[in-house]
């Protein structure tokens, strides 16, 4: 029994990706909406998509941390991440290689790396995720939850990684490492509860559990679609801008399918894309040109956010500095 | 918190819950080996190990708002969690308890010691009292709560699902976030040296106390000449708190978990269920993961019947060391094991998530192994293995009755523990996973990630019944290949040969 076992298993150990029609894909987005996206570019251009997915249980590893840690002998070509800032990373690391095909020029270059080492394209924003039997969910309502002594009912993510992490990474561009530690510890004086995960402080806020949470708009759509007494309101900072957070997508340095790899940047790229992610459950903003009489309502709205959305070079710079401070806030570790 | 303070936390926390546990255990032992009927014995049995088998993935889902609902009290969350951490532990336990076998130390030699007592009594005469004790009387005991604590110890899922305001405390947790923040995998080794160290002492503790071999083998065992069921047979008292007990584990772990994801199917009955094509995806992604659990089960298994003929403590505390630090820890070992260039050809394959599985469930296969050695009935077996080159059929299939009574379905039970154990590792499944391949339970924390809970509940339900069905018709036709066909023997060659 163990011997067929093994004779079924060892042909698979050592199958290796040879086929030239083929590309690999290391994508943060949920596999749930990026899969139907995948398949129209297997279907349009014949060349299958090898995809891993990042999930919440391998937050701690990280897609950005293995593309580094495979830079000796790299077995991805293009890396779709739900983010900028690790993207970013990985630049200033050197795994990535520029890109100027089709589809970069038409995203704005507020979205966009100057070199062309990564293109943003259909985002996400911060948002507040209000229950709508507890709180009014207007930004007047918020402002005012938010600065009143006890913050018992207000939900926050642990900051350590994704969308908080790149939040707190733009308040500290915007208010420097000093101005953003006392935003944190005023928060956390008044009794901020804190959750693991933008998904945990959604079900929060859905339950009941609290009135007002730091989330991303995907989050609280998942929960309105659940038929939850749920709705979003803009997070803006000082200047009244909101934080727009993109997707990315970036060809990797040395990825064993070049060409497959363009093609497939190309397509991610493209309008059809932008509209697909949009007028999916996760309605992501598109940051390119559409046809607006496309959107849903609630996408239209956010489109109007989102032009209003700050700048992430700020926060990209700060970001080491505040994972810096986190890691001794949180963990008593400090970083090497 | 420093990380030497979340560490203390979490061994405080282990060892509350193994000392409750075993008080909880013995009654339920109690109850169990006193009851005549072999079937309602079964029953109890079954009932009291279940909740251990239900996915943590489900707990910790169905009870993250409850965390956040129990009025902001950090208390109420870790009793929360203590709770359901009992409960898992009181599982392991009442199974635990059986594999040291009865007392090695009679009552006889007990009271000799006794009358060994000098007037006043020192330190050796202590010691030995001790000695005895926890080689007789007290052994099942004391190993059932070592490896209960352990249990508690490594837990990871349910503490991380639960989480809010950094409570319950648990260093599985802290190490899994201080990689979020980039940590280096050498301060990681660094980081483990104590939480693994306490692990360690816990093993060295139990470990020599089942492998001991008894100078009393009685196979006959019967209660009345248990050493270690000391006392009458248990009364009203011990009935309530046995009932009691069950009803609130199997209603917390197993009933209420369940309910939770019914209700907004029955509360929306007009919401779409699922999509038939990703239905269809997602059996094919159970039935991989069930092929590859099964291989990590297979591999595991054999190593430890290896590791339990060797008998050499040292060795197997080094063997089952990769999985006893914990899946985070082995994953990012063994990831940085493929990146050496030696090994790096072999990255982009099934290997690396076999060998981290495998590794895994070392530890448990090797409990499971030597469960099946102290069981074992050598006499039986051989004089079934005598009539199986009978020229009666009749007689050859009576006698691979008896061998897969005796011996062959308690592998395939204990292979299938295995299996459900590798198949629910999210860990090493979602670090350790080639590019083409996504697990299923990697596939059910997105849906849970989406609230998507009717999926999540279908996915779950088909990721238990589908490897629950493989291994029935496993079991049913290795019955008939045994019961049909000349039996070969040592497929399974880990049963320890008893001396006479």
């Amino acid at each position: 029994m163990l011997l067929a076992l093994l004779a079924v298993v060892i042909p698979r150990l050592t199958s290796r990706p040879g086929d030239p029609n083929t590309v690999v894909l290391y994508c943060a987005h949920d596999s749930i909406f990026a899969d139907q996206i995948l398949r129209l570019f297997e279907e349009r251009t014949g060349i299958r998509v090898r995809v891993r997915y990042d999930e919440e249980a391998s937050k701690s590893l990280g897609l950005t941390s293995l593309l580094i840690a495979e830079r000796q002998q790299p077995r991805c070509d293009v890396f779709w991440n739900n983010q900028s800032l690790g993207t970013i990373r990985l630049k200033a690391a050197g795994i990535l290689t520029p890109f100027h095909g089709p589809g970069v020029d038409r995203i704005p270059a507020a979205f966009r790396d100057s070199d062309g080492c990564w293109t943003g394209f259909a985002a996400r924003m911060r948002v507040y995720g209000v229950n709508t039997e507890l709180l009014e969910p207007t930004e007047e309502a918020v402002a005012g939850k938010l600065s009143g002594s006890s913050l018992a009912d207000v939900a926050i993510a642990v900051p350590l990684y994704g969308t908080t992490l790149s939040h707190y990474s733009v308040i500290c561009g915007e208010r420097g490492l000093n101005g953003l530690q006392q935003w944190h510890r005023s928060l956390h004086q008044r009794g901020i509860r804190e959750a693991r995960g933008n998904a945990a402080v959604r079900d929060l806020v859905a339950e009941g559990a609290c009135a007002v949470g730091f989330t991303d708009t995907d989050d609280v759509f998942a929960a309105i679609d659940q038929g939850q007494p749920v709705a979003m309101v803009p997070v803006r900072v000082g200047t009244g801008q909101t934080i727009v957070i993109p997707n990315t997508a970036a060809l990797i340095v040395g990825g064993p399918h070049p060409e497959a790899g363009r093609k497939l940047m190309e397509f991610l790229l493209s309008e059809e894309v932008e509209l697909l992610l949009a007028q999916s459950a996760s309605r992501q903003i598109p940051l390119g040109p559409v046809d607006r009489s496309l959107l849903s309502p609630e996408v239209a709205r956010l489109l109007e956010l989102a032009s209003a959305g700050v700048s992430l070079d700020a926060a990209a710079q700060h970001q080491p500095a505040v994972l810096e401070w986190l890691s001794a806030e949180y963990l008593g570790y400090q970083q090497p | 918190m420093t990380p030497g303070d979340v560490v203390l936390c979490s061994l405080l926390r282990s060892v509350l819950c193994g000392s409750a546990g075993l008080l909880l255990v013995c009654q339920l032992r109690r109850r169990i080996h006193w009851e005549s009927s072999l079937r309602v014995r079964r029953c109890w049995l079954v009932a009291a190990v279940l909740p251990f088998f239900v996915p943590e993935l489900l707990t910790g889902f169905t009870y993250r708002v409850a965390a956040a609902k129990l009025v902001h009290s950090e208390l109420a969350t870790e009793l929360l969690y203590g709770l359901l951490m009992l409960i898992r532990c009181v599982s392991a336990g009442t199974a635990l308890m059986m594999v040291p076998g009865p007392s090695a130390v009679s009552r006889q030699a007990l009271h000799a010691w006794l009358l060994l007592k000098p007037d006043g009594p020192g330190f050796w005469w202590w010691r030995g009292w001790l000695w005895l004790h926890i080689c007789g009387p007290w052994r099942s005991a004391v190993v059932s709560w070592a490896l209960m604590v352990l249990i508690c110890f490594q837990e990871f899922e349910t503490a991380a699902l639960l989480q809010i305001d950094r409570h319950p405390f648990s260093w599985t947790v802290w190490l899994f976030d201080a990689h979020s923040a980039r940590q280096p995998l050498a301060d990681s080794f660094r980081l483990i040296v104590i939480p693994l160290l306490a692990e360690l002492v816990l093993l060295a503790v139990c470990l020599p106390l089942v492998m001991r071999r008894d100078v009393r083998q009685d196979s006959e065992w019967r209660p009345e000449t248990d050493d270690s069921f000391p006392g009458s047979r248990p009364g009203v008292v011990n009935l309530a708190v046995s009932c009691g007990w069950m009803l609130l584990a199997l209603g917390t772990v197993v009933i209420w978990p369940l309910v939770a994801c019914l209700l907004p199917l029955v509360a929306n009955p007009g919401t779409p269920t699922f999509q038939g094509i990703l239905l269809w995806q997602s059996v094919r992604q159970i039935v991989v993961s069930a092929g590859f659990s099964v291989s990590a089960a297979v591999i595991a298994l054999r190593v430890a019947a290896w590791l339990l003929i060797l008998r050499r403590p040292w060795v197997v505390l080094l063997a089952l060391l990769p999985g006893l630090s914990g899946s985070l820890v082995l994953s990012l070992s063994v990831l940085a094991v493929f990146q050496l260039p030696v090994a790096s050809s072999l990255y982009d394959t099934w290997l690396p998530m076999l060998a981290g599985s495998t590794l895994s469930v070392l530890p448990r296969a090797f409990v499971g192994v030597l469960l099946l050695s102290r069981l074992a009935d050598p006499a039986a077996l051989h004089s079934a293995t005598l009539l199986l080159p009978s020229t009666d059929p009749d007689v050859r299939r009576l006698a691979g009755g008896v061998i897969w009574r005796l011996r062959t379905r308690g592998w395939f039970v204990c292979a299938l523990l295995i299996v459900q154990w590798a198949f629910w590792d999210v860990t090493v499944a979602a670090m350790l996973r080639p590019v083409d391949l996504e697990p299923v339970v990697t596939r059910l924390y997105n849906e849970m990630h989406y609230g998507r809970t009717e999926m999540l509940l279908v996915m779950t339900l088909l990721a238990i019944l589908i490897p629950g069905l493989m291994s029935l018709l496993a079991m049913l036709v290795w019955r008939i290949l045994v019961s049909r066909f000349r039996y070969r023997r040592r497929l399974f060659p880990g049963t320890v040969r008893r001396r006479a």
